[in-house]
């Protein structure tokens, strides 16, 4: 199985770089059948690579630790949902993923061909077929998932405890759907570039795969937040790890893409800044990969150093040579003079978002590679807190927020001033009415109580745009809950676009209320003592220890009172875990809407005292209903609709 | 003159998120230095934020459950460093870990290290046994 597994990954190679020229040669000497023959060579390369990665499932499901990689990931103790998603726990297994991903995608769009020029295709596809063959490349010399053990092993390492979670589960495919899917919108870019054909068509194709890809890097990120959440026992969902940090970097771009593409096909301007930004969000996309395997920047996540990252590096380098050289030969063309007729218009502010976007994402990815350049040019060590983050993105995150409460209400060209007054004047009252509420509610503070006002700002804006919807509906004769749904389905690309403003809020009212508002404490307890937190009474009934043969497992039992109620019962756990011989803690939470109770055991002594981590986090479940919703909301408005909506 | 003043809009975001780097790109970066440098700056380096890496020694392990309070020592080549942590015993914690610390040190001498100021690398088994049986 692993021999035919290789066989397929060479096969790739060989194929994808014979597309990649059979493409180019068909083109330019105008050889239709070569042209044909290259796009059996995609169809090929989806089949192979999908053969690869049924062999690697095959051998991790058989648990054959002949092959090193499934020695390294999985053990027999493993369930077989853990044992898949061994799959994408390493280096080798998560290029082929890439790869798999890449190819089904690549044949997408040569069956999407309708409607596109030939020129266009030919070039997008020979940018798909070269992507291609870098990853195989990769794969076949630097990175064979197939490689065989050293000596012949009975059980294998398992996965990474820490991995064990439903998150990580499917984390790292929604991120990685993400990044192969910017490679189409990527490939239509570079051929609109070759090609000099800049205006509005190809834009019209792409949007819908960039939103596509945008959806899942952006529900994939949360996820990654949820699982850092539950799984690592510090509290947080963010830390801002270069990891994290680069997965942010290209969603920013590609949501900046997102609304310039919107201003050139409505106003036909902003053509460089649209072009731009989808080619630098996929290359941020391949750094985002290659961060991951350099080892060039210190990261928890980073798998270790390996002579890939050259590659990567190599690899992007050149690509960017080249986008950037295809760019300046388009200059005249892409040259599209910002004409507006007042700033009181929506492309003004779009004008504005991009620049947040944009800046937002030159922020982030500073301060991720600037203790790498700091050692290069500075030969010092330097690390770059938190606080940094916090303190420039977090202004920025803001500023957008505003500009999400503006924008929508502003017209497209000149926005009568009246009538914006007359649309704000919900929005505003509603802001003006919670502010003493959330005064009283102990919000003092300027920046949460701003950002507070903000959400409120927007989100009402949102509901009235719904509203205002639903009663165009319902005065032409629908019942209610059918009026209510209709512009939803009616309209879904603005109302999809509304929905995901709705997500933003939701994920900023949780990460101001979990920055702001969250108690921490560390106690240790007797079994039988109780302490008080944040209006919660927790109760320390008992202790309780037991041996499997992956871990030694300690758990604590604890009460949760309210008031006279018992509101949950919490079960941290301790396990040491005989593969990796480690502690691996497993939280406890009892998570409501308001806030989340949530607790780790940090230590056991045997007389049963234990340390316990207590920490009341609010409104941190709005953060993961507010993945859902925006991947909902990106759905929604990714959907084709019959009328062109 | 709408253009204009959009341009000029642009230039002041783009003016503020420079600032917005500027000002917090040295506060909120921490220097590494080595136990030997830190004692070396004697009185001007107490109360400031610093990273000091080093090998944790197993047998100056102090640990208070009750209080939650750990002591032990770190050690690079240039010297020893006694450090003091008010926080959960972290697991990774024992004799020949990677150890980095940020905090503050002290006139007494003992480096204080800031609340999640303590990281744990540990060349853990897991890779051990993974290079042994690799290459």
């Amino acid at each position: 199985m692993a021999e035919i597994g290789y066989a397929a990954l060479v096969l790739c190679f060989v194929i994808s770089v014979y597309s990649t020229a059979a493409f180019i040669f068909g083109l330019k000497r105008g050889y239709p059948e070569l042209t044909e023959s290259a796009e059996r060579g995609i169809w090929a390369v989806g089949g192979l690579a999908t053969v690869a990665s049924l062999a690697l499932v095959y051998l991790l499901l058989n648990r054959d630790f002949s092959i090193y990689y499934v020695y390294r990931y999985t053990s027999t103790f493993q369930s077989t949902l853990y044992t898949l998603s061994a799959f994408w726990a390493g280096q080798e297994g998560s290029l082929l993923l890439w790869l798999w991903l890449l190819a089904i995608l690549s044949i997408l769009a040569v069956l999407n061909r309708q409607g596109w020029n030939r020129a266009i295709q030919s070039y997008a596809l020979t940018v798909l077929a070269l992507i291609e063959a870098f990853f195989s490349f990769l794969l076949v010399w630097f990175s064979n998932p197939f490689t065989p053990s050293p000596r012949h092993f009975t059980q294998g390492m398992g996965l990474n405890p820490l991995l064990e979670n439903p998150g990580m589960i499917i984390h790292p495919p929604v991120v990685f759907i993400g990044y192969a899917g910017f490679s189409i919108p990527f490939a239509y870019a570079v051929a609109a570039l070759l090609t000099g054909q800049l205006r509005e068509e190809w834009l019209r194709k792409v949007r819908r795969w960039t939103l596509f890809a945008w959806a899942f890097l952006g529900a994939g990120i949360v996820i990654g937040g949820w699982w850092a959440y539950m799984e690592l026992g510090w509290g947080g969902y963010w830390a801002w790890d270069p990891v994290e940090n680069s997965s942010l970097i290209p969603w920013l771009t590609a949501t900046a893409f997102l609304h310039s593409a919107v201003v050139q096909e409505r106003r036909r301007m902003f053509k460089n800044w649209t072009v731009l930004l989808i080619l630098v969000t996929f290359i941020l996309c391949l750094f985002a990969t290659f961060v991951t395997r350099s080892g060039l920047i210190q990261s928890v996540h980073a798998f270790a150093r390996s002579p890939l990252g050259y590659h990567f590096l190599a690899f992007l380098t050149l690509s960017v040579g080249v986008l950037g050289y295809l760019v300046l030969r388009r200059n005249k063309e892409l040259r599209s003079p910002i004409e507006l007729d007042s700033l009181l218009s929506r492309e003004a502010g779009f004008y504005l978002a991009n620049l947040l976007f944009s800046g937002g994402a030159a922020v982030v990815l500073l301060g991720t590679v600037f203790p790498t350049l700091a050692q290069a040019f500075q030969g010092k060590q330097v690390q770059l807190g938190a606080a940094f983050f916090n303190r420039t993105f977090g202004p920025i995150a803001v500023a957008i927020v505003f500009l999400m409460g503006i924008c929508p209400t502003l017209a497209w060209g000149n926005t009568d001033s009246r009538r914006l007054l007359r649309r704000l004047a919900f929005p505003l009252s509603v802001t003006v009415v919670s502010t003493p509420v959330l005064l009283a509610a102990g919000v003092r503070e300027t920046y949460p109580l701003l950002a507070f006002l903000l959400c409120i700002f927007v989100g009402a804006n949102v509901l009235a745009e719904f509203y205002r919807g639903a009663k165009a509906a319902y005065r032409q004769g629908n019942p209610i809950w059918k009026a209510s749904l209709l512009p939803l389905l009616r309209h879904r690309r603005p109302y999809g676009g509304y929905l995901i403003h709705l997500a933003i809020v939701f994920i900023t009212l949780g990460v101001i209320g979990s920055s702001f508002y969250k108690t921490e404490v560390h106690i240790s307890m007797h079994p039988g003592e109780t302490v008080d937190v944040g209006g919660y009474t927790i109760k320390y009934l008992d202790s309780h220890q037991e041996s499997t043969p992956v871990k030694e497992r300690f758990t604590v039992s604890l009460e949760v009172r309210q008031g006279d109620k018992t509101v949950a019962h919490l079960k941290p756990e301790k396990n040491f875990h005989w593969n990796i011989e480690q502690w691996v803690t497993e939280v406890s939470l009892h998570s409501t809407l308001k806030e989340d109770l949530y607790v780790s055991l940090t230590g056991l002594e045997e007389d049963g005292l234990a340390s316990l981590q207590i920490l009341i986090s609010p409104l941190v479940s709005w953060i993961w209903i507010g993945g859902g919703l925006l991947f909902v909301g990106a759905m929604i408005a990714f959907w084709p609709s019959g009328k062109g909506g | 003159v709408v253009n204009r003043k959009l341009l000029i809009g642009g230039l002041v975001i783009i003016a503020a998120i420079i600032y917005l780097v500027v000002s917090n790109i040295g506060g909120t970066s921490t220097y590494y230095l080595t136990v030997g440098e830190l004692k070396a700056k004697g009185p001007s380096i107490y109360g400031k934020n610093v990273r000091v890496a080093g090998k944790v020694i197993g047998e100056t392990i102090q640990w208070d459950p009750e209080n939650l309070i750990l002591r032990f020592e770190i050690a690079d080549e240039s010297g020893r460093l006694p450090v003091v942590y008010h926080g959960p015993r972290p697991d990774m914690l024992r004799d020949g870990a990677d150890a980095v610390v940020e905090g503050k040190y002290t006139p007494e001498g003992v480096f204080e290290v800031n609340p999640k100021g303590l990281m744990l690398k540990c060349p853990s088994k897991y890779q051990e046994k993974l290079q042994e049986t690799g290459s």
